[in-house]
């Protein structure tokens, strides 16, 4: 998987207008602080964690990405198909930075596979930075984007977009030694 | 609170719901690295079979029905030379008594060698396959690599000059030979690899006779034009076209590796890696309505013997050494899953017939000589694999 497709599967994996739906109507900054902070906790953990959870489980690097497509599939069908998550529920404060935002919104299970994989194969360091540059786009939308932006058809677009990269990194691991 | 818990549980069930899609679709892969013993065990084991299994006319048993304990009819010229191939393939690795199986198997051969127009071939019929009188001439070479003896030489170069007239201009090779009329149109899948090594081996054993004019042909061809031409898709899984490879690799003025050649090894290198783990995948269990029921030993070997080759030829150059560490793991998990799923002598004593299974692979309750051959090449090749790269 080129570094490229790594990046491109974290976006679309995070889906920065997905997060954007589930940004709290009252004051962004300590939420938002939040919301990066516990994603970047979550995407350095489970790249952490990626050698000895592959080993666990038994599954090669190639096949991790088989896996790490599918996810991805999933979650962008979803982002196609299904209306946007809302910002309620969600914890009271800064705390909705955590949930919903960065858990389940930001960190979905296509997310921290596409992690997993990408450290397995490009070590740790590699995807953590990958994983910096694929969040940078959702804080943007996140202290950017107006409260009026049309969010169905954004989320929907880069579900999409989801869908290719998940066949790109299917066969990535498909095609893989 | 409450609404939140609820979130948090609906977003769990969505994770098992990936979870579930993804286990479908990925499973565990049972691999491991068998040592040099098991391997040197289980190709023992393959040539016993032989041994036990070889009729006075020179055959071998060609498939057997475990279960019901009985023989089943046929019997395949081209596997029965592949066969001849890996037992002298074993003798030259030391498995005793290897040579002798091969030798009293010539006996068959030597029946139904027979003219055409372009000299002889082994096979009968009109029109016999060009992919035996191929493997015939590999077994031959190395027979006469393993034992010095050179009784056979005079035949092994009319059978290659006849093997040079079934190559195309185009490096194509006609997979039928009919007796009066010459090469004919069919093509195969794989007796274009098995002629292509022929006369690669051909080429290191008689220098200057030009064997590896047409060897070179049918390289060019397999590379470019065969899928293209022949298999479209899937793209063919050439474990032949990897001996030809490697032995060409052994020439004293050997290929050098074209962008195209490279891009067709690296297909070739996925498509073996892609087919282990898929294998390795099948454990019994769940994996059988997910995964069917394990592949033909044949198979499995075939995998191994291209994965081997490739490696040592790669290895040798020190190419690609990034991919050398997966590709020997890959390598691995095929010897692993040829180790593990051999019948042994213990296994055997219960069946009705041990002679007949001890040593063998079966697939549903059947085995075919083949799946004894290929597995038995591939278990030599990986063990001498290992000794020729690092990791």
């Amino acid at each position: 998987m080129t570094l490229t497709l790594l990046v491109l599967a974290m976006v679309t994996a995070a889906n920065p207008f997905r997060a954007l739906s589930a940004r709290p109507t009252g004051p962004t900054a300590p939420a938002l602080l939040a919301a990066v902070g516990t994603t970047g906790l979550l995407v350095i953990g489970s790249a952490a964690i990626s050698g000895p959870l592959l080993e666990l489980v038994d599954v090669t690097g190639p096949n991790a990405r088989i896996a790490a497509g599918i996810a991805l599939l999933v979650v962008a069908l979803k982002d196609v198909f299904a209306a946007p998550p809302g910002p309620e529920p969600a914890l009271g404060g800064w705390r909705a930075g955590v949930v919903p935002m960065a858990f389940p919104v930001i960190f979905s299970p296509a997310l921290a596979l596409v992690t997993v994989a990408g450290a397995s194969e490009r070590g740790v360091p590699l995807a953590v930075a990958a994983a910096v540059i694929a969040v940078a786009p959702v804080v943007l939308v996140l202290l950017a984007a107006p409260r009026s932006t049309p969010l169905r058809p954004l989320v929907a677009a880069v579900g999409v977009a989801g869908t290719g990269v998940a066949a790109l990194v299917v066969l990535d691991g498909v095609y893989a030694i | 609170m409450h609404g939140v818990g609820t979130r948090l549980g609906r977003a769990a069930a969505g994770w098992l719901l990936v979870a579930g899609v993804v286990s479908v679709a990925v499973h565990p892969e049972g691999c491991r690295r068998p040592d040099d013993d098991e391997l040197t065990t289980g190709a023992r084991l393959a040539v016993e079979w032989f041994g036990n299994n070889l009729r006075s006319d020179g055959r071998f048993v060609y498939r057997y029905d475990r279960d019901r304990a009985v023989e089943e009819p046929g019997y395949n010229d081209t596997r029965h030379a592949g066969v001849l191939w890996s037992l002298w393939q074993a003798e030259a690795d030391g498995i005793a008594g290897a040579g002798d199986i091969a030798e009293r198997g010539f006996a068959y051969v030597s029946s139904r060698i027979r003219d055409t127009v372009i000299g002889p071939v082994f096979g009968v019929g009109q029109r016999p396959g060009s992919g035996a009188t191929g493997l015939l001439v590999a077994a031959l070479d190395e027979r006469r690599a393993t034992t010095g003896r050179t009784d056979l030489d005079d035949l092994l170069r009319r059978l290659g000059r006849t093997l040079a007239g079934v190559v195309g201009d185009d490096g194509s090779v006609s997979a039928d030979i009919d007796v009066e009329a010459g090469p004919g149109s069919e093509r195969s899948p794989f007796f274009t690899g098995e002629v292509m090594w022929a006369l690669a081996r051909l080429h290191l054993t008689f220098p200057d006779e030009g064997f590896d004019e047409p060897a070179r042909r049918i390289r060019r061809y397999l590379v470019e034009d065969r899928d293209r031409v022949e298999s479209p898709w899937p793209p063919v899984s050439d474990h032949w076209g990897a001996y030809a490879f490697e032995t060409m690799d052994r020439w004293p003025d050997p290929p050098v590796i074209t962008t195209q050649e490279e891009e067709w090894r690296s297909r070739q290198l996925g498509l073996f890696s892609l087919q282990v783990r898929y294998e390795s995948q099948r454990q019994g269990g769940v994996t059988r309505l997910t995964r069917g029921p394990i592949a033909l030993a044949a198979g499995v070997g075939t995998l191994g013997e291209g994965l081997g080759n490739h490696l040592l030829q790669l290895a040798r150059n020190g190419d690609r050494s990034a991919d050398i560490a997966p590709l020997t793991d890959r390598a691995d998990c095929a010897a692993a899953l040829l180790v593990d799923r051999q019948v042994t002598v213990a296994d055997a004593a219960g069946d009705r017939e041990p002679a007949r299974t001890a040593g063998a692979w079966f697939r549903l309750g059947d085995t075919q000589m083949d799946d004894q051959q290929h597995a038995l090449s591939a278990l030599l090749l990986l063990r001498d694999t290992r000794s020729g790269v690092q990791p």
